[in-house]
This record gives C-alpha cells, structure tokens and sequence, in this order.
C-alpha cells in the first residue's frame, strides 16, 4: 500500500462517523499522490500524517438565553488544522457552522 | 446578539491577529460578526484585526461582501476565456440565495449573462428572463424571508418546493448553497443538458461521484478550494488594511480580488498540465496549494 493510501486508510479509522472529512481527505489526498510519490521526504517527515492531524481542537458550552427567556445550550467548537499564509480550507469539517445558526 | 456575545466570551482565549482568525460562514453575517467584535474587545480591550467581515466603521474592507460571489464569476470567466468563451450571452443556474449566490449572480450579469434560478432550504425559484437580483437582496437580506414569497410579484416566474434546481437547462452552473448539493445524478443531467463549466461557490456542494462526471465529460469544472477563494483572499486583504490602518477603495479591491482569482486559475491549470492531467482543475487546485503548504511544513522542522 503507497503512503498516501495508507495516511487515507488510517484517518477513516481513526476518525470514524465523519463522512465529510473523509470525502474531503480522499479527494485531495488523491490528487496529490504524484507528487508525494516524486519525493521520498514527506514520508520521512511524516508530512501528511501531521497535515490532516489537527493543530488543535476546541468544544466548549454556550449558554444563552433566548427571546422567551429560556435557557439555551449549545456546543462550540474551533478548529485549527492547517496555519499559513495560503488559502487551504480546512481538511478536517466539524460541523461547528451549525452550532452558529441563531 | 446573547448568543455571539456567549460564544465569544469562550473564543476570545483561543484567537487574536496574529493566532486565527475567524470570518462568517453559513448563519453568520455582518450582524453576528458584529456582536462577535464587540464582545471580544470589551473582554481583551483589544481594537484589532481579530474577525474579518467586519463593518466598515470598525475595521472593515470594501468589497468584502461582495467577494466570494464576485470571485468565483473572475475565476469561472478566466477558465472559460482560456478556451475561447466568456459569460456574455449564456444562462446560468446558481443554487443557494445568500451571501455568495446573490453576489456571483450579480457579477455574471455584469459580463452578459442571464441568471435564471436562486434556492433556498425550501425550494427553488426559476425565472426565465433572469432572476430580479435586487429584490432577492430585499427579501434575503432585510426582510429575511423565503424565495416562495418571489412569484407574488413575479408572475411570469416559478416556485418549486424541495431540490431541483440542477434539471434547469443552463450553459454554467454555479453551487452555492451547502455542501453535498450536487450528486451524480444531477451531474448527469447537467451535462446531458448542454452545461459547458460548473464553479463551486460553497464548499464542497459536489459528490466525489459528480466531480467525476463532470471531468469524464468534459466540462470545466472550477473545484471550491479555487473558485470560492476569493473570500478568504479578500479577509487577507481586509487583514492588510487592518495592519496598514488604511481604507482601500472599493475599487482598489476589487482590482486586487481579480488579479488572485485569474492567477489562482492560471495556477491550478499549470499545474494540471505539469502533472499530465490537463483540464482536471481539482488535481491542479490540490496540487498548487499542496506545494506550498508542503514547503512551509518541511522548512518549520517537525511540528
């Protein structure tokens, strides 16, 4: 099994229930096996395996109260998976948008 | 405004300038980012560039509304020019009635094209002789009300419940609702229909199986992670003034936004044709953008 194979292999085992992840880590991880292949330093860096692992990740509880009073409590999350000064979205998706929605 | 102000008061630990920095999304707009800076400052005591989408009289950039709608259509009419077409005289098909839908609409007006659909969580609206963009803009952004209202004084149009959007016959289609919009089927029939380019406004609204339609069928197909860039580069410029101090023109902007976006779409087709799969913009995209990342992480040592 070729390195990038393995990496996607191992991130739908260790990330079970995130089909979005996954479909998202599949499509690029794909397309860039020609040039993984051209280089046998990512492997030793383990460049991928530190790429789709996130930097950091943060839950934590929101609390409000809504326009009839009531008490409301949501989850929320940041996540931080890739830094830099280019515009690559972030690979892993938690679904932390929703938790935005008023 | 208690929500942000909730959400914030655990955030504000974990951004700042220089950290990360977020900007809206689905759900979020101008409003909540407003409420999402006010409580950050009163909490730090900080006037910095910690969210972009800001408002103007605190921070933020002109066209910045208007960017990822406005980026997607440079990009898109980039990819068509370099195969001798344009947006002049075609009918186009976008999903989604927010922030990026409405703005590409407005754009893809402004080269000559005739705009026909918007879609919203409820249904779907199709105008024949174009979609009335500014009433759209009325009912979404001020009203705050759904696209089933459009046929009360829109007669000649058509209000469908549920999807559909994608069995319109069109020469473009633009995505720019949610993720996972667009399935093989609806690829199929897009392409069957005469569809020449597809340009991803949302974030992965395609399936993995109706990317690959589009690529075995030959139409030009502009993934995300290029075509809707063109919001995150303008948060970066939104950034650039933020360090500057300065208010660019809208203008100014705006010229910049184009620049990235034609060479955003020169670089994914570079590097498509240097790895011998011309025209497959997702490879060339991933692969552009890989290189770089590949290149700072190499050099950071192993972090």
């Amino acid at each position: 099994m070729g390195y990038v194979d393995r990496v996607l292999t191992e991130l739908i085992a260790k990330n079970p229930a995130q089909p979005e992840f996954h479909q998202a880590a599949t499509e690029v991880l794909n397309t860039i096996k020609p040039v993984i292949e051209a280089d046998s330093s990512y492997e030793k860096a383990a460049l991928l395996e530190r790429l789709v692992e996130p930097e950091r990740q943060i839950m934590f509880r929101v609390p409000w109260i809504d326009d009839k009073g009531n008490v409301q409590v949501n989850r929320g999350f940041r996540d931080r998976t890739l830094q830099g000064r280019f515009k690559i979205p972030p690979i892993c998706k938690l679904r932390y948008n929703q938790v935005l929605r008023l | 405004m208690r929500f942000c102000q909730s959400f914030m008061t655990e955030l504000y630990r974990h951004i700042g300038a220089d950290t990360d920095v977020p900007a809206g999304d689905i759900g979020v707009g101008g409003r909540e980012v407003g409420y999402m800076y006010g409580q950050y400052k009163r909490i730090t005591g900080l006037y910095e560039g910690v969210l972009t989408g800001k408002g103007l009289t605190f921070g933020g950039s002109l066209v910045r509304t208007e960017a990822t709608g406005y980026g997607l259509v440079y990009l898109v009419e980039q990819m068509l020019n370099d195969k001798g077409m344009s947006f002049k005289g075609k009918t186009v098909v976008i999903s989604g009635a927010g922030n990026v839908a409405v703005y590409a609409a407005e754009k893809a007006t402004q080269l000559g094209a005739k705009v026909v659909s918007f879609s919203d969580s409820n249904g779907y609206v199709y105008d024949k002789d174009g979609v009335d963009i500014e009433y759209v803009k009325d009912l979404k952004f001020v009203r705050r009300g759904r696209l089933a209202e459009y046929t009360q004084t829109h007669k000649n149009a058509e209000y469908h419940e549920g999807k559909g959007v994608w069995n319109i016959k069109c020469d473009i289609a633009l995505p720019c609702a949610t993720q996972n919009e667009l399935n093989e089927a609806d690829a199929k029939t897009l392409a069957a229909n005469g569809c020449i380019a597809v340009g991803e406004g949302a974030n992965m609204p395609s399936t993995l199986e109706a990317i690959d339609v589009f690529l075995k069928s030959g139409v030009l197909f502009a993934p995300a992670k290029a075509a809707n860039a063109g919001g995150v580069a303008t948060s970066a410029l939104e950034m650039s003034q933020n360090s500057e101090r300065l208010s660019w023109t809208f203008d100014e902007v705006d010229a910049k936004l184009k620049g990235i976006m034609i060479n955003i779409c020169k670089e994914m087709t570079e590097q498509a044709a240097l790895y011998g799969m011309k025209d497959n913009f997702v490879a060339g995209a991933n692969i552009a953008g890989f290189k770089k990342v590949a290149e700072a992480m190499m050099a950071q040592g192993i972090v």
